[in-house]
């Protein structure tokens, strides 16, 4: 090991701005969480777990919870299928490069930007989306305003956004199969269907993993879309924990409590990021 | 037969993406086209599909009456982009340098420490940035940092740092160390070695960094949604979400400037194509 002053030194800078705006803030959040903190009764003191407590025993907390877990349970699965489906389709096939092209834009977009599509898309009065269900001959809901629907519209938003990355790296993951694999299978005498089932689907196992470890770290926390296209509403109809967070911090300045629920969203993804990190870190020692 | 059989695939194929590219494409070319409508075309059912009395109404900036001069007014889009252009342009340049030295020192030194704080930087990309925000938040309360674009700047630096860094720092591995150690061999000292050889030949990874950072400074909301409320430093996406309320929604505004938060992105589309799929790619095909 060498001893050198230069790698310190190049790593101060980094090491400096994330302390002090990530590393610290992250424990500091964690006694918050522990307190009391409400400048707008400019009540401030330690009151243990008894923000946590109040969380667990509010009936909007799991209303909220579900909310999260549906667009991560709904979203993932839908936006696998048409992310493998269409990779499967455009790989190799003539003018790859164009689709390819054509397909990045909207995961470069903000995701207020899209919100903001969608929500015009998605209006009640003169939405084109319901227009153009009605050409071929369906009424379509009020996509946001109508609390039964309302979590759909946004995850029709959250797959629009982000199918091009799940797109991207299962392209680039199919191109990472030998073609040696093939040829070795078709002397074998497997036709295209077993090939497929046999060599390409199981080839796209871990990067399917990875695919869910990302996407479910952003669901999680999911707050931007949320926000622009319904504030959480009607009610409390698509309400995040990203959102509740924000609400209870910013607008009934709860810090103490909003701490605790931000807390929970670490937590989460944490336990989500861990169980997948083994499935991943198993399947790419066989 | 088999013949028949592949025509059918193939024609499905084409089914599928030409179908995939329409959805994909068609939500971004109904905000364009609704920017180019009269407010009244805007609003009429049946839609109008294709706006062939385009005009830029829209585009128009608000402007008011201040110390005897028309100016573009502070409720208009301009001063939101014109905020936004200077945290993005202002936070990218550090955050890649910041990114590349600490990258370049993971890469390349063996230091005690050093594997443990790597790591580290790889894990603190998965914090949740909403579960540091409130500590920041009243930091920034007591520095006077709130409603300025420094305190967004340092957010900004902040939360991109630990990509740009392992970004780089797996880029400078797939560069050979025989190179830049006999460049030391032959006289060059550490910081010599950093900017005549691994920065050159780092340029492309330089890039993917440059242009991912600037567009999540481009396009970030949530901090700028918890530290700026006052309208001069608003950025443009937040002038952007504020023009939405439950009682009026300015969508004439709304198409105009969701039109012009495009720019970016599509320029970096159009121009580093290569660089944004390896951008996107990367972390998960490497692992």
């Amino acid at each position: 090991m060498r001893r050198h002053p230069t790698p310190y030194f190049f790593l101060l800078p980094a090491l400096i701005v994330t302390t002090v705006l990530i590393v610290l803030p992250m424990i500091y959040t964690f006694w918050l969480s522990l307190n009391v903190n409400n400048p707008l009764t400019s009540s401030y003191g330690f009151v243990g777990l008894d923000n946590f407590v109040e969380v667990f025993q509010d009936p909007y907390f799991y209303i909220t919870l579900g909310n999260t877990l549906y667009y991560t349970a709904i979203n993932i699965p839908i936006e696998l299928i048409i992310g493998v489906g269409l990779a499967l389709a455009i790989n190799n096939l003539k003018g790859e490069r164009f689709y390819r092209t054509v397909l990045i834009l909207p995961v470069l977009l903000s995701p207020i930007i899209v919100g903001l599509i969608w929500k015009w898309m998605f209006n009640a009065n003169y939405g084109v989306f319901n227009e153009i269900l009605k050409l071929v001959g369906v009424q379509g809901p009020n996509w946001l305003t109508n609390p039964s629907v309302v979590r759909i519209g946004i995850i029709t938003a959250s797959i629009w956004y982000t199918l091009p990355f799940t797109v991207l790296v299962t392209l680039a993951s199919l191109k990472t199969i030998s073609k040696t694999l093939y040829e070795a299978a078709k002397l074998d005498g497997a036709n295209t269907v077993r090939r497929f089932f046999h060599i390409t689907l199981p080839s796209l196992k871990n990067i399917t993993f990875i695919v869910i470890l990302f996407r479910s770290m952003d669901l999680i926390k999911i707050f931007d879309l949320v926000w622009v296209m319904t504030k959480g509403g009607p009610g409390y109809a698509s309400e995040s924990l990203g959102t509740l967070t924000y609400r209870t911090a910013f607008q009934y300045w709860q810090l103490g409590r909003a701490a605790s629920i931000s807390y929970i969203i670490f937590f989460l993804s944490l336990i989500i990021s861990l169980i997948l990190i083994r499935h991943i870190l198993k399947s790419g020692a066989d | 037969m088999q013949f028949n059989k592949q025509f059918i695939v193939k024609t499905c194929k084409y089914l599928l993406v030409i179908t995939a590219i329409i959805a994909m494409l068609f939500p971004i070319y109904w905000i364009i086209s609704s920017s180019f409508k009269s407010e009244v075309d805007m609003f009429v059912t049946p839609p109008i599909w294709i706006p062939l009395k385009p005009t830029l109404e829209n585009y128009q900036p608000i402007s008011e009456f201040v110390f005897g001069v028309w100016t573009v007014s502070i409720e208009s889009f301009v001063p939101g982009m014109i905020n936004s252009l200077i945290v993005s342009s202002v936070a990218t340049p550090i955050i890649a340098v910041t990114g590349a030295l600490a990258g370049y020192s993971f890469s390349r030194y063996r230091f005690r420490g050093g594997k443990l704080t790597y790591i580290w930087f790889v894990l603190m990309r998965m914090f949740p940035p909403i579960t540091c925000v409130l500590p920041i938040y009243l930091l920034y309360s007591q520095v006077q940092l709130v409603n300025t674009l420094t305190g967004l700047i340092l957010v900004y630096v902040a939360f991109n740092i630990p990509f740009a860094t392992w970004f780089m720092k797996s880029f400078f591995d797939g560069i050979p160390k025989e190179i830049d150690e006999s460049a030391k061999v032959d006289g060059c000292t550490d910081f010599g070695a950093l900017f005549r050889i691994i920065i050159p030949l780092g340029a492309p990874g330089f890039i993917v960094v440059t242009i991912f950072c600037f567009l999540a400074c481009w396009n970030e909301f949530m901090f700028a949604a918890i530290f700026i409320s006052n309208p001069g430093t608003m950025t443009l996406p937040l002038k952007l979400a504020g023009a939405v309320s439950s009682w009026q929604t300015s969508w004439p505004f709304i198409t105009a400037g969701s039109t012009i938060a495009m720019i970016p992105p599509f320029l970096f589309v159009m121009l580093a194509q290569r660089y944004i799929v390896q951008g996107l790619t990367f972390g998960a095909v490497k692992g």
